[in-house]
């Protein structure tokens, strides 16, 4: 993955699916839509890791 | 009474008659699947359709090019390389290959901790035919295609990522011609590979790094827990490798991991097939144009429903659309590797060019 700008977690628009999605925007301003708390996705992975070293904040869903 | 005959080889008694077998023939090694890689020919390129990706280096980690190549540098400093699916016409039997490119050499001393290298992921529960970590560990055959502008000596490393890691290496030569390698690695008694989607092993083409990664011993085609310092022994121009000059580019294709001890011809797969095994790992939608409808009172909703089921949920992007949500779970669908769907609070809504990605 490249460098994050920024994450911020999406909620579904069904019931039971708060917080589903994390939606990353790259330092390229594009956006990418990861699934959250899905290890197997290597971008969640990788988001996981940056959060728990204390490199990246998931904004709260709007 | 069991019998054994042996031969090199069998030729036909009448000329034109042919060879019949009149009972079942059972080989040690499939007949067919033989390849346990996928795109090794090099024929399928979702994301960029032949496109130069360049100015790659940093900590870049990611598919550029070449559906199931992954790029992953580390502690990059100031070399840079592209990648780039290319036609080929000086190789019989193959079209395609993966060209990578020094586009900005490593000027000065290369840090330790520099490397850049390909990856081929495979995932684990396609392995199990190794048998891993069994007394019964089968060996694995890989032969491919190589070809480069100058002389050179990199590394294949198969590398298997466990809280043990395992790896054996193996250096190769480029030169200015095509040259095809093949190497066998005996089985591995030790480290099963567990049989699940996750990465099971890891194909590594090792073609720049310092000295974190060259500074030990180098053993041939020998399994061994993971020393860092023997991953990438004896690279070229100490290390520096294809980031020595701008003049440095290799070329390869025709990529093959059978069970065996003897490299099959290649298995040339049709490009239907090949897409559609890549597209468990990433799916490209091109101008497709799906559309959503009024799901209730304020939001619309459209499903992508993916030609192939994904390996896992997959990470998606939109690059031509009109959506402000793009969403792969719900409470009634747990996997969201079938199918994504997006939102809006307002019609018109769409998606056209995306991709979902999932790859290892």
């Amino acid at each position: 993955m490249r460098n994050i700008k920024k994450a911020q977690y999406v909620n579904g628009i069904h019931k039971g699916d708060e917080n589903c999605m994390i939606k990353v925007t790259l330092d390229d301003d594009s956006d990418m839509w990861v699934p959250n708390e899905c290890m197997e996705n290597m971008d969640y992975a990788e988001i996981k890791r940056q959060v728990d070293a204390g490199e990246l904040t998931i904004e709260e869903a709007e | 009474m069991a019998s054994e005959l042996k031969v090199n080889t069998i030729t036909e008694a009448t000329a034109g008659s042919g060879i019949t077998f009149a009972k079942d023939i059972i080989p040690a090694t499939p007949l067919s699947h033989r390849n346990m890689m996928i795109n090794g020919a090099m024929l399928v390129d979702q994301r960029k359709a032949g496109v130069l990706a360049t100015n790659i280096g940093a900590t870049d980690n990611d598919y550029r090019t070449l559906d199931r190549w992954r790029n992953i540098w580390t502690g990059g400093e100031s070399a840079r390389n592209s990648l780039q699916q290319v036609a080929i016409t000086d190789l019989a039997g193959f079209s395609k290959a993966l060209k990578i490119d020094c586009v900005t050499a490593e000027g000065g001393t290369q840090d330790a901790d520099e490397s850049f290298k390909m990856a081929y992921r495979f995932e684990g529960q396609d392995l199990q035919g190794m048998e891993k970590g069994f007394s019964s560990a089968k060996p694995v055959t890989v032969s491919f295609w190589v070809k480069g502008t100058a002389s050179k000596t990199y590394m294949l490393e198969l590398h298997q990522a466990k809280s043990t890691a395992r790896h054996a290496t193996q250096q190769f030569s480029v030169t200015a011609s095509w040259v095809k390698h093949t190497y066998t690695f005996p089985g591995d008694t030790t480290n099963t590979i567990n049989c699940d989607n996750a990465e099971g092993l890891e194909l590594n083409l090792w073609l720049f790094a310092g000295s974190n990664y060259t500074s030990g011993s180098y053993t041939s085609k020998t399994w061994a827990n993971v020393t860092t310092a023997n991953r990438a022994v004896g690279i070229s121009d100490s290390g520096k490798g294809l980031m020595n000059t701008t003049s440095d580019e290799v070329y390869f294709t025709g990529f093959q991991m059978e069970l065996g001890s003897v490299a099959t011809p290649f298995e040339h797969r049709s490009y239907g097939d090949e897409i559609i095994r890549c597209m468990r790992y990433c799916e490209v939608m091109t101008g497709t144009n799906v559309h959503g409808g009024l799901y209730n009172s304020s939001d619309h909703l459209g499903s992508w429903w993916f030609k192939v089921r994904k390996r896992a949920r997959p990470t998606t992007t939109v690059s031509t659309g009109n959506q402000a949500a793009i969403l792969n779970a719900s409470s009634g669908d747990a996997g969201g590797t079938d199918s994504c769907y997006f939102t809006k609070t307002s019609g018109g809504m769409y998606i056209q060019n995306a991709k979902a990605d999932c790859e290892l």
